[in-house]
């Protein structure tokens, strides 16, 4: 059976961000369509810690 | 006191949290502003930087390549063929929307304390009392007890609020408009306590 999606789906930024190419596609199938639950921004929202906009799922924060 | 008919208070409401979406572009919600200025508190500003269009479309490459490398570059292996990319300029801007700062929390909540204020004085004028106006409510409790009362409701609501998520203009405006499963649950929790708890109530002093 195929794992559940991750349930903060609908109201990620960053899941937004990445339905916006194929290439981006991979960090959906690794973490919000599979194993979501060692997503940073999954784990931070549910100890109720702030969720920068551009951190990544694997931890890393987007730079200018 | 004279209170508004409940028809014009449903068509405020609305105007409000719709106005809030086109304005700020975002869901209106009291508690989520409050949970924003204490997370400022306890964490510190928030350091992300204002990133769109080939900035972020760079940086996300880059961030891609990085943790996946050539696997990011492959299609993923249940997708269907993959749509011919749109020209760059018929493609929607990618944008990293910024949370507001505390400025305009505290502006919000500015508004929403005259508001109160403007309304209260426009029904009548405004009188501060520790009471819940019920006559059930006054003949239950007496002196401290009432304030007790009063602040031991207020944690409750503060403790629930966060623990769903949201409060009565997040789960209860916007969240059941949109059909949102954990709104309409929320909703019907919190609504259907009050109504079980004043019959309760009244039960008991009868
Ligand atoms: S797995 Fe992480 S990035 Fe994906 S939707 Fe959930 S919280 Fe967002």
């Amino acid at each position: 059976m195929a794992d559940p999606p991750c349930p903060h789906m609908k109201s990620c930024e960053m899941y937004e961000i990445f339905t916006f190419s194929e290439t981006l596609a991979v960090w959906k199938t690794r973490y919000c369509q599979s194993d979501y639950s060692r997503c940073e921004r999954y784990q931070r929202a549910l100890k109720g810690q702030p969720v920068p906009v551009n951190l990544l799922p694997n931890g890393h924060l987007l730079e200018k | 006191m004279q209170f508004w008919p409940w028809y014009l208070g449903g068509v405020a409401l609305t105007t409000v949290a719709v106005g809030h979406w086109l304005l700020m572009n975002r869901m209106m919600a009291v508690s989520g502003r409050v949970t924003a200025l204490v997370n400022r508190v306890r964490f510190g500003p928030d350091k992300a930087p204002a990133l769109s269009g080939k900035e972020l479309e760079d940086a996300l490459l880059a961030a891609t390549l990085a943790a996946f490398g050539d696997e990011a570059l492959k299609a993923p292996p249940t997708a269907p063929e993959p749509a011919p990319e749109p020209a760059p300029s018929a493609r929607p801007q990618l944008t990293l929307t910024k949370p507001q700062g505390p400025g305009m929390h505290a502006l919000f909540f500015f508004g929403l304390a005259i508001g109160g204020l403007l309304s209260v004085l426009l029904a009548g004028g405004l009188e501060v009392s520790p009471s819940l106006r019920g006559a059930r409510f006054e003949a239950l409790f007496d002196g401290p007890g009432r304030y007790a009362v009063l602040l031991l409701g207020g944690l409750c609501v503060g403790f629930g609020t966060r623990m769903t998520g949201g409060c009565t203009s997040g789960h209860g405006l916007c969240g059941v408009s949109r059909f949102q499963p954990a709104s309409l649950l929320a909703t019907a929790a919190f609504f259907g306590t009050g109504i079980v708890t004043s019959f309760a109530v009244a039960l008991l002093l009868a």
